[in-house]
């Protein structure tokens, strides 16, 4: 099937997770043009109707800070395992509430963090799809949605 | 009240635990569905349990099945707190055992309406329950 995730949904999506989980009062920006390279990935992957993977990519600065208001700590207080844990469980809630716009039936595996950017992290056979900037408390975020090459053309 | 929390995110712990204390509950916590287990295996009886769907080694729904097969656990209300928010999704859980369903990303305010929904909030609503001091 050719179901795809527009942009606007995606950008709704990540903004609704970020006002309900990092802060309402921390604003996303959109932005434009060359990414900044984006240092820490998380990463969940949706199989189904849709088959792919979908990708939030940090500064480690952006994902240390994000982790700080998830444990309500500071950020120089926090280990690389919890920021890393913030990191995970922010993609998994974003690509489960993208897969919620899929048709059934839909699975979402349990969210990977690795070191690196979105764009570069995809393995095997994949397309990249989409890829929308922000800027988050002048550091950069971005979601990254890549499809299985398996799935093109169904 | 006390509330024990099943997730295998350290940092939605924290959130949750911090939602609830903030309104006076008591709270543990459990990374998994063993670790859950283990603890009301071990006399836990808590009055409601936040349960995370996608958990390593054993799901929510099968923690949720697995609770609803411990007579002393009757009167424990169980909450899933998942990302999962199809309709068949819902279904599968209430089907389970769970009472509510919260989905990802939630308010405090949600998770407070849905303790009230439980007949869990506010604190010494529930006639099992007394106020904690400083409770709101």
């Amino acid at each position: 099937m050719t179901t795809t995730f527009t942009e606007d949904a995606i950008s709704e999506i990540t903004r609704m997770v970020w006002a309900a989980i990092i802060d309402p009062s921390d604003e996303l920006v959109e932005r434009a043009g060359e990414a900044p390279r984006r240092e820490l990935t998380g990463m969940v992957e949706i199989s189904g109707t849709w088959t792919g993977s979908v990708c939030l990519g940090f500064s480690r600065r952006a994902a240390r800070q994000a982790a700080a208001a998830m444990f309500g700590a500071d950020a120089d207080a926090l280990d690389d395992d919890e920021v890393a844990d913030a990191v995970g469980e922010l993609v998994n809630v974003v690509g489960g509430n993208l897969k919620g716009l899929l048709p059934p039936p839909a699975q979402l595996s349990l969210p990977s963090v690795r070191e690196g950017d979105p764009t570069t992290v995809g393995t095997g056979r994949a397309e990249l799809v989409s890829e929308l900037q922000f800027d988050w408390c002048d550091e950069p975020l971005s979601v990254v949605i890549w499809r299985a090459d398996d799935a093109a053309g169904d | 009240m006390h509330a024990l929390v099943v997730d295998d995110s350290r940092s939605m712990r924290s959130i949750l635990g911090r939602i609830l204390k903030s309104i006076g509950v008591e709270v543990d916590e459990a990374a998994d569905g063993a670790d859950a287990l283990a603890q009301v295996d071990a006399g836990m009886v808590p009055d409601v349990a936040l349960v995370d769907w996608h958990m390593p080694a054993m799901n929510g729904v099968e923690l949720v099945a697995e609770l609803r097969q411990r007579p002393e656990l009757e009167h424990m209300s169980i909450m899933m707190v998942t990302t999962e928010g199809e309709p068949e999704q819902i279904g599968v859980a209430l089907e389970a055992g769970a009472n509510e369903y919260l989905i990802k990303p939630f308010t405090a305010d949600a998770v407070v309406q849905k303790l009230t929904l439980l007949g869990k909030w506010p604190l010494g609503h529930d006639t099992t329950d007394q106020p904690k001091a400083g409770a709101q």
